[in-house]
């Protein structure tokens, strides 16, 4: 008893909070369009008083070692959080396991799956880690949904958590859609190459089988902007028809008719067919494509209202990123177009290599093969 | 007509870089913490401390297996506890307060738990600065049993910490009756020391500290820390210097020691010695804050990389709203990020929790700093009201009195 004592004396002469931190995991669950998955990193220490992991007893956590707990862990753990959507519950699938370093301190990390029965309805969820060890133990939790990230601290007293499915907020709303759409063109390479293949002779005219420079930057600058916006109308014409479920077409038949708009795009470059009728060609091809980003704005769940800001929001980011292309490719074109390289390079071997991609695309998307080997 | 195009497409041109710019950085801003897959199975990932572990041979693991087979028996569960409250304290991981404080589930909600149970409740309240409902339980206990030392030793330390140094200082006396005039007198003249009476109760500890000798070597290292730390206040440095060394011989691994001790020694900017007592403690959160101050002084080849591991500490903290302790973020504010307004705002929430002289005394070094002496009038009106007097602390007030 006296011993016992002394061993708290010092407690009671101060306040110290001089240790590690306390007994925490760090949960991330992503909730987002593209299937919903988890990453759970929990502390070793806490692991190795709730189930063992120092095989040899030597104070020592090796890789080895926790390998060999890898199974008990992720039962351990996964059988401790319940997801559940629509009251039905979620099933949770480990993919990998691996370690991570949090605040110097080793975490055993399990990266999982998650499969919702139902494809509706709120989110609930129940977090019942180490409840039976440490009282004081944390769950720091990021939920990550499509409009929203959300950080949450679970314990002892606070374990549960429903997920809003309020509707999300317009300004959320719009720059995520702006940014969607800025990014699905710059990063959609079959969308870059028919705009670039169609812009690359704006800066010169076609007279006689020949091309010459006798055209003003402003002249230019306007059927830029018609290509782009003729483009923009169209796809968002289509888009709209595609997410209110008025028309719909396979996929496969899309993707083989972008690819072909490609190679038509890239053909007029090596024998020139069309000159004023640019913008329309733009227009008509622009309705395929259309359908094309369709694809990133499927299963929105939105509201009518919401719905209609996303696309309008989308599409937006779409114009800002091809105008944004335009102006970075103009003036360096109209600088470049008196050189021969221009006319009698760019133009026609630039386009021949457009085309054969764009061809290896078509044969591709039409047969479904992988031919490319890259 | 070319001249004419150039100034708008460059601007153009440059506007689209840094649109182009913008968005990548927006695509691959968020990244986190990386899990990796390490390269082979002798990797040590994790080395735990060497006061405990779980083998079956282990102390720790048959009182926890004894706990497993009957949770509800108080006897089994306070040893448990108390083997988790001492393991935190020896390894320095919060973790295990949290450990104890499961084990005393079974009588989470009752106000009239044994004994043992509430103590041990009111220990790990203290920890987490729940001081209200830790006194809760000492006056429960002391009510049914007031001559458990204890309970009034730990009581005196929770009214020090809420800043009520004479409240204090009514529990070291009852406890006077109870246990060595060592204990009783390091707990009045620690209570004392700050309200004006720093002197007197230099020199009673110290007396009773010679005439009593050779006391248990824990209480030697308590009063001895309290006797330099006075000293300290009083501006008596040999004195200081030499109680510090004296317990530090005795206890070289006491964190409570090593934390006065090595502010002692950076006020004196002596950082060699600071850094000599602190370059292996940086698992406790605590000292590293003071070795990355002795590392800052010292333009230590080390002080950057661990002044980012405590910064990422803390901003962790901030971001989930997880405090351990708002006094350290403020000081590390204070002397390290020279961010005199963030130091005010965390010396003032900590403040609000915990009222010991360190902590008016950071908040007014924060209110000089931030150049917002309004901002200490509350704690200086509370230091006057409950006869909360030092030196130090005399002259800060008289700083922030005279700025206009």
């Amino acid at each position: 008893m006296r011993g016992f004592i002394f061993l708290l004396l010092i407690t009671a002469a101060s306040t110290p909070s001089y240790g590690h931190q306390s007994s925490n995991s760090y949960l991330v669950l992503d909730f987002s369009d593209h299937g919903f998955s988890g990453q759970w990193d929990i502390a070793l220490r806490d692991l190795d008083t709730a189930i063992g992991l120092d095989i040899n007893d030597d104070s020592k956590i090796t890789w080895g070692e926790l390998k060999h707990s890898h199974v008990n862990i992720t039962q351990y753990a996964l059988s401790r959080l319940t997801i559940s959507r629509a009251h039905t519950r979620c099933d949770t699938q480990p993919i990998s396991n691996k370690v991570n370093n949090h605040n110097n301190s080793a975490y055993a990390v399990i990266q999982f799956a998650i499969h919702c029965p139902a494809d509706q309805g709120e989110l609930t969820l129940k977090y019942t880690l180490f409840s039976d060890l440490d009282s004081r133990h944390q769950g720091l939790l990021k939920t990550i949904q499509p409009q929203t990230t959300q950080l949450t601290v679970l314990s002892a007293t606070n374990n549960e958590l429903t997920l809003s499915t309020a509707p999300p907020r317009i300004f959320t709303l719009v720059t995520s859609f702006l940014d969607q759409g800025a990014s699905h063109l710059l990063t959609g390479i079959d969308h870059l190459l028919f705009l670039i293949s169609l812009l690359l002779p704006v800066v010169l005219l076609r007279n006689a089988n020949q091309w010459n420079t006798n055209i003003s930057f402003s002249q230019t600058a306007v059927e830029v902007l018609k290509i782009t916006t003729a483009f923009t109308l169209a796809h968002a014409l289509t888009l709209c028809l595609v997410v209110f479920e008025l028309i719909s077409l396979p996929t496969p038949l899309i993707e083989s008719l972008i690819a072909l708009s490609v190679i038509i795009a890239a053909s007029n470059n090596i024998y020139p067919f069309m000159t004023n009728q640019r913008w329309q060609f733009a227009f008509a091809f622009g309705l395929v494509h259309g359908f094309g980003f369709a694809n990133v704005l499927q299963g929105l769940n939105l509201s009518t209202l919401h719905t209609v800001v996303a696309l309008l929001s989308f599409n937006l980011g779409v114009e800002i990123a091809q105008l944004a292309i335009a102006a970075a490719f103009l003036p360096i074109a109209y600088y470049l177009r008196t050189y021969r390289f221009y006319q009698r390079g760019l133009l026609p071997f630039g386009g021949l290599s457009v085309m054969i991609i764009a061809l290896i695309w078509l044969i591709e998307r039409s047969l479904d093969l992988d031919i490319r080997g890259f | 007509m070319h001249h004419t195009i150039k100034r708008p497409s460059k601007t153009i041109f440059l506007l689209s870089i840094v649109y182009a710019l913008n968005l990548a950085l927006f695509v691959t801003g968020s990244a986190k913490a990386d899990a990796y897959i390490p390269a082979h199975d002798d990797i040590v990932l994790e080395v735990l401390p060497k006061s405990w572990n779980n083998a079956k041979t282990s102390t720790t693991y048959q009182l926890r297996q004894a706990w497993l087979n009957a949770p509800s028996n108080a006897t089994i569960a306070t040893r448990l506890a108390r083997h988790y409250i001492d393991n935190a304290k020896q390894s320095g991981d919060t973790r295990f307060y949290g450990y104890a404080e499961r084990a005393l589930n079974p009588w989470k909600h009752e106000q009239t738990a044994p004994p043992q149970v509430l103590l041990l409740r009111a220990t790990i309240n203290q920890q987490f600065h729940q001081f209200e409902q830790a006194l809760n339980d000492l006056d429960h206990l002391l009510k049914m049993h007031p001559n458990n030392e204890q309970a009034w030793l730990t009581r005196a330390g929770i009214l020090q910490v809420m800043g009520y140094p004479l409240e204090a200082a009514k529990s070291c006396l009852l406890l006077a009756r109870l246990t060595t005039p060592l204990v009783a007198t390091s707990c009045l003249s620690r209570a004392v020391s700050t309200t004006g009476l720093a002197e007197k109760a230099y020199s009673q500890l110290l007396a009773t500290y010679r005439n009593t000798r050779p006391p248990a070597i824990n209480q030697q290292v308590w009063a001895l820390t309290i006797l330099a730390d006075i000293a300290h206040r009083l501006g008596d440095i040999n004195n200081a210097q030499k109680h510090y060394s004296d317990a530090l011989a005795l206890s070289p691994e006491n964190t409570l020691l090593i934390a006065y001790y090595s502010d002692f020694l950076i006020e004196q900017k002596n950082f060699n010695a600071a850094y000599q007592l602190l370059h292996n403690k940086i698992n406790r959160n605590g000292l590293l804050l003071r070795l990355v101050i002795t590392e800052k002084a010292l333009k230590h080849p080390d002080y950057i990389m661990h002044k980012n591991r405590l910064n990422s500490l803390f901003e962790e903290e901030t971001q989930w709203g997880t405090y351990t302790s708002l006094r350290d973020q403020s000081r590390f504010h204070l002397t390290i990020l020279n961010n005199p307004h963030k130091a005010l705002t965390f010396a003032t929430r900590n403040w609000q929790q915990q009222k010991e002289l360190t902590d008016i005394k950071l908040l007014l070094q924060a209110a000089i700093a931030a150049n917002k002496p309004a901002a200490s009038i509350k704690a200086i009106q509370w230091a006057q009201q409950h006869q909360i007097k030092d030196k130090q602390l005399n002259h800060l007030i008289a700083l922030i009195q005279n700025t206009p």
